[in-house]
């Protein structure tokens, strides 16, 4: 952390508004690259974007430093985007994959795919990506792409972050979307060699 | 203990799932707008003018209120009082009357310090806000 966050939240609270930019310039990408993710749609990502920062703003008092500020915007974005979705009657739906082909793979296996960085397995990793439903996707863009501890990703998502269980659940969850990730690969991969 | 286990493989995966990342990172994605951080922050300062005015009407509604609940207690309480120093006053002799009437002397200091310090509690309180 290049300025000390604490220090300036202070001087912000104090009357010196102008001084929040810096939150905006620094995280605004992260919170709409979340939002984005989950909504499928720029317009609404960047006005959920904008509501969750102006939101930040105005509860700036109630933020404890404990918490990465990203994280906690993050969260207050997440909250817009699904109830954006909800209204729009598009939340997201579970994928269809048959339970017993996600039992049959192991974890070695989809270690030994996802750690292959040649650019075909990167392409159809992109495409396969594409095809989970959107909360999937958050998920393990929180997780890979933006590199958050399990327990932030439980906070953002509005789950127990300081219950063991949330954080297991949610680990459970990513092993899911991986074998899932591998399941629609191996499908790929015979499509395209018939 | 089984919790901590997934916890921990699933931590321990997420450096050598390399392909997955990338694929991630080089995923496309509309791009935010380049002048976010000014949009918004002509928003919040929109909005913050607004809640400035709204508390000013507040303040003075209240300040209103309560001066004029000060002055009604005053004329309630020393009515009669007043209108003898109003008489009094007529005859310039102002001191002599207040003199007269120690009662209404106490009465106006602690309204005046009252709505002094009301005031001064309400300006604090609306400027933290």
């Amino acid at each position: 952390m290049d300025v000390d966050e604490k220090h300036l939240i202070q001087r912000i609270l104090g009357g010196k508004t102008d001084e929040y930019s810096y939150f905006l310039d620094r995280y605004g990408r992260e919170v709409y690259a979340v939002a984005v993710r989950l909504l499928g749609h720029a317009q609404d990502a960047e006005e959920v974007t904008q509501d969750a920062f102006v939101s930040a703003f105005q509860h700036l008092d109630d933020y404890r430093p404990e918490l990465p500020f990203a994280t906690w915007v993050c969260r207050m974005a997440y909250n817009r985007a699904i109830s954006v979705l909800r209204k729009k009657k598009r939340l997201p739906k579970s994928s269809n994959l048959p339970e017993d082909q996600l039992a049959s793979v192991t974890d070695e296996m989809v270690a030994s795919a996802f750690s292959d960085t040649s650019d075909e397995r990167i392409q159809m990793l992109e495409q396969a990506v594409e095809q989970l439903p959107a909360d999937d996707q958050t998920l393990i863009s929180l997780f890979y792409h933006h590199g958050k501890p399990l327990k932030e990703i439980a906070y953002i998502l509005g789950l127990d972050a300081n219950a063991q269980r949330s954080v297991a659940m949610l680990a459970t969850r990513i092993s899911r979307i991986r074998k899932k990730l591998y399941v629609i690969i191996k499908q790929m991969e015979e499509r395209y060699e018939r | 203990m089984k919790d901590n286990s997934i916890n921990e493989e699933i931590e321990l995966q997420r450096p050598l799932d390399k392909g997955l990342l990338k694929a991630l990172q080089q995923q496309p994605m509309d791009p935010l707008v380049h002048n976010f951080s000014f949009r918004t922050m002509q928003r919040i300062k929109k909005e913050e003018r607004q809640r400035a005015h709204r508390t000013k009407v507040t303040e003075i509604v209240l300040m209103a209120f309560v001066s004029f609940l000060g002055i009604a207690f005053i004329v309630v309480m020393a009515g009669n009082s007043l209108k003898e120093i109003g008489k009094s006053l007529s005859n310039l002799q102002l001191f002599e009357s207040l003199s007269a009437h120690p009662l209404v002397t106490v009465t106006l200091i602690c309204c005046l310090v009252f709505l002094g310090g009301m005031n001064f509690f309400l300006e604090n309180v609306f400027r933290k806000r």
